[in-house]
């Protein structure tokens, strides 16, 4: 299966994103509002990311994404924002059960070689990214059958509804 | 093959073949939510539509910002108390204490146990010899609704500790030394669990113990185990009723990689701005005013800690605002009868309500654009006490205690007191 999107790379400080980056603790007691907590996204270190993202967007960062203690809040309100997928370097691992578990696609491969606005084609199957616009391609880190069905199904509740409450491992 | 600890609590817990990097399903023995969390984890439950999987296995607690600060808190408050009570659900309301300090005094961390947490720093209960996981809401919410949780099997690093600390040095230092250890040695190491051992353990107390496992996560691991001893049996007989069976590991259990630390070599050591692994030996730090300390929260909350406070602080007057967070109602009565309290109140500080305290900046002590911060709590990213300008150090108790008298971060050696004495087995935790 075949995932297709517009890079969206962070400019500033790609390592050791932060989930006070990505959003302010501030923000925790707003859940119920996911637009107004998308608005709000890594507004301390970028503070044009909430007008300059779309719908479809996979964003490109550098190593240990999402590290810190790592809240909701923040996947879901990227997840209203429009992005589906993030690639990195490397992920935080209690960030990358989290974001799994709210239907994002995460994905660790050599970040340096994707540019901003670069046309990707992912291909689930064989584990390789396809940069269109500049004609190469990335090999990227294989993901557990488990954490490809909570993407399809749309993160972990979705799924466990759909499997009347059992997870399909 | 043997087992290690992690290894056997996890297959004592379902009924698929546990091994490192295959994902299994865990039958979860307590499941806690709290008021950080808690508003989103009712919603994301509701979509299920149904009643929990096991109301007694769920426990909510208001502690991050508690009593509630302002109307929006108050209104999750509100949600939790509505929740809990239609459900029949084990909820430690406002002012009774830290969610982990409240699930151990309760008896649900045991031997054994496996925990699904909504905080990161379950790894704490490793020093109880159970196994608790920090997750997210939607796998809270998940846990209640089916009873179990997702979760990759760790492989497990065997940290053997040798010796005993010096008497300048407390189970801080080590926990910044095993920080910046496996920073340097184990960065790619993923997926990992921290499994104490070695003759060097019994030489730690039980609140020292909790202090080294509670930042675990920072060490990049998962969560973390240590044996069953005579200290975690006083425990127990203490505060737990459940039946359980001590967990060791097997005599041919395999670990990814073993390291030795001798206790003796610990020096003091702080961390600095703006991660909890930016690690330095305290000599080094100089010339550093603080305008706020603050003792207690998860990471050195248990009476000892504020003991060995105390003990630097005992007779004198603090120059930087002290704010004292107790960590349990059960805490709060101990430091009154031992008459701890008295000595804080003495040298100037702020007593704070049992619970998070200053330390996630959503509730008292949000500091000022510019100010320094010291304390015991276990993160310091920018922006976690409520301001992102401002510099937040993590410290021992006692180093905590004497840079508040100092105004400036320094040891208690630097104050000319006597060392401390350190707590004797038997005194609890």
């Amino acid at each position: 299966m075949k995932v297709k999107g517009t890079v969206y790379k962070l400019k500033t400080a790609r390592d050791d994103i932060n989930s006070e980056h990505i959003l302010s603790g501030k923000y925790k007691f707003h859940s119920e509002d996911r637009r107004y907590l998308a608005g709000h996204l890594f507004e301390d270190i970028e503070p044009d990311f909430a007008e300059s993202i779309s719908r479809g967007d996979i964003l490109v960062v550098g190593h240990n994404f999402g590290c810190g203690f790592t809240r909701e809040h923040a996947c879901q309100a990227m997840v209203t924002a429009g992005i589906q997928t993030i690639i990195a370097k490397s992920f935080a691992q209690v960030f990358y059960r989290m974001a799994f578990n709210n239907g994002l696609l995460l994905l660790e491969c050599n970040t340096d070689h994707i540019e901003d606005r670069d046309e990707l084609e992912i291909d689930l199957k064989n584990n390789y990214i396809r940069v269109l616009t500049r004609r190469i391609g990335l090999k990227m880190a294989p993901l557990h059958p488990f954490l490809l069905k909570l993407f399809n199904d749309g993160g972990l509740i979705s799924h466990l509804k759909k499997n009347e409450l059992k997870y399909n491992l | 093959m043997g087992k290690t600890i992690i290894e056997k609590i996890f297959q004592s817990h379902t009924r698929e073949e546990v091994n490192a990097g295959d994902i299994v399903t865990l039958e979860v023995d307590t499941v806690m939510a709290h008021d950080g969390i808690a508003g989103l984890v009712i919603d994301l439950f509701g979509q299920f539509d149904q009643n929990p999987s096991r109301s007694d296995s769920i426990v909510f607690v208001a502690d991050h910002s508690s009593p509630a600060p302002q109307m929006g808190v108050a209104e999750i408050h509100r949600k939790i108390r509505s929740f809990t009570s239609a459900q029949g659900i084990t909820h430690f309301d406002v002012g009774q204490g830290i969610c982990h300090q409240l699930l151990m005094e309760s008896g649900r961390v045991y031997p054994g146990a496996l925990i699904a947490s909504g905080e990161s720093h379950s790894c704490t209960y490793g020093a109880l010899n159970a196994a608790g996981l920090g997750v997210g809401a939607s796998d809270i919410a998940a846990v209640m609704a089916t009873g179990r949780l997702w979760q990759v099997v760790p492989q497990t690093v065997f940290v053997e500790i040798r010796g005993q600390l010096s008497p300048e040095a407390s189970a801080r230092d080590l926990v910044f030394h095993l920080i910046s250890l496996f920073k340097l040695e184990f960065a790619q190491l993923k997926n990992f669990v921290i499994e104490f051992g070695g003759d060097g353990l019994r030489n730690l107390t039980l609140a020292e113990r909790m202090s080294v496992c509670n930042m675990a996560i920072d060490m990049g691991a998962v969560t973390a185990l240590m044996p069953f001893d005579k200290l975690t049996d006083f425990w127990t007989r203490k505060f737990v009723s459940a039946a359980f069976e001590p967990v060791y590991a097997d005599e041919d259990a395999v670990y990814v990689e073993k390291v030795v630390i001798n206790l003796e070599s610990i020096k003091n050591m702080i961390a600095l701005p703006h991660n909890s692994d930016n690690v330095e030996y305290l000599s080094k730090v100089k010339d550093v005013e603080v305008d706020q300390a603050v003792l207690g929260t998860c990471a050195a909350g248990q009476i000892e800690d504020y003991e060995r406070a105390a003990e630097v602080i005992r007779g004198r007057k603090v120059k930087a605002r002290f704010l004292v967070v107790t960590s349990s109602r059960y805490v709060y009565r101990e430091l009154i009868k031992r008459e701890i309290l008295d000595i804080f109140i003495d040298a100037g500080a702020t007593i704070l309500p049992p619970g998070c305290g200053p330390c996630v900046g959503t509730h008292l002590g949000v500091v000022a654009s510019g100010e320094t911060v010291i304390s015991t709590s276990n993160r310091n990213f920018r922006g976690i006490m409520g301001n992102f300008n401002s510099n937040v150090y993590l410290a021992s108790p006692e180093v905590v205690a004497a840079s508040a008298v100092a105004g400036k971060i320094v040891r208690p050696a630097d104050l000319g007191r006597q060392d401390r004495k350190k707590a004797r087995e038997g005194s609890g935790a």
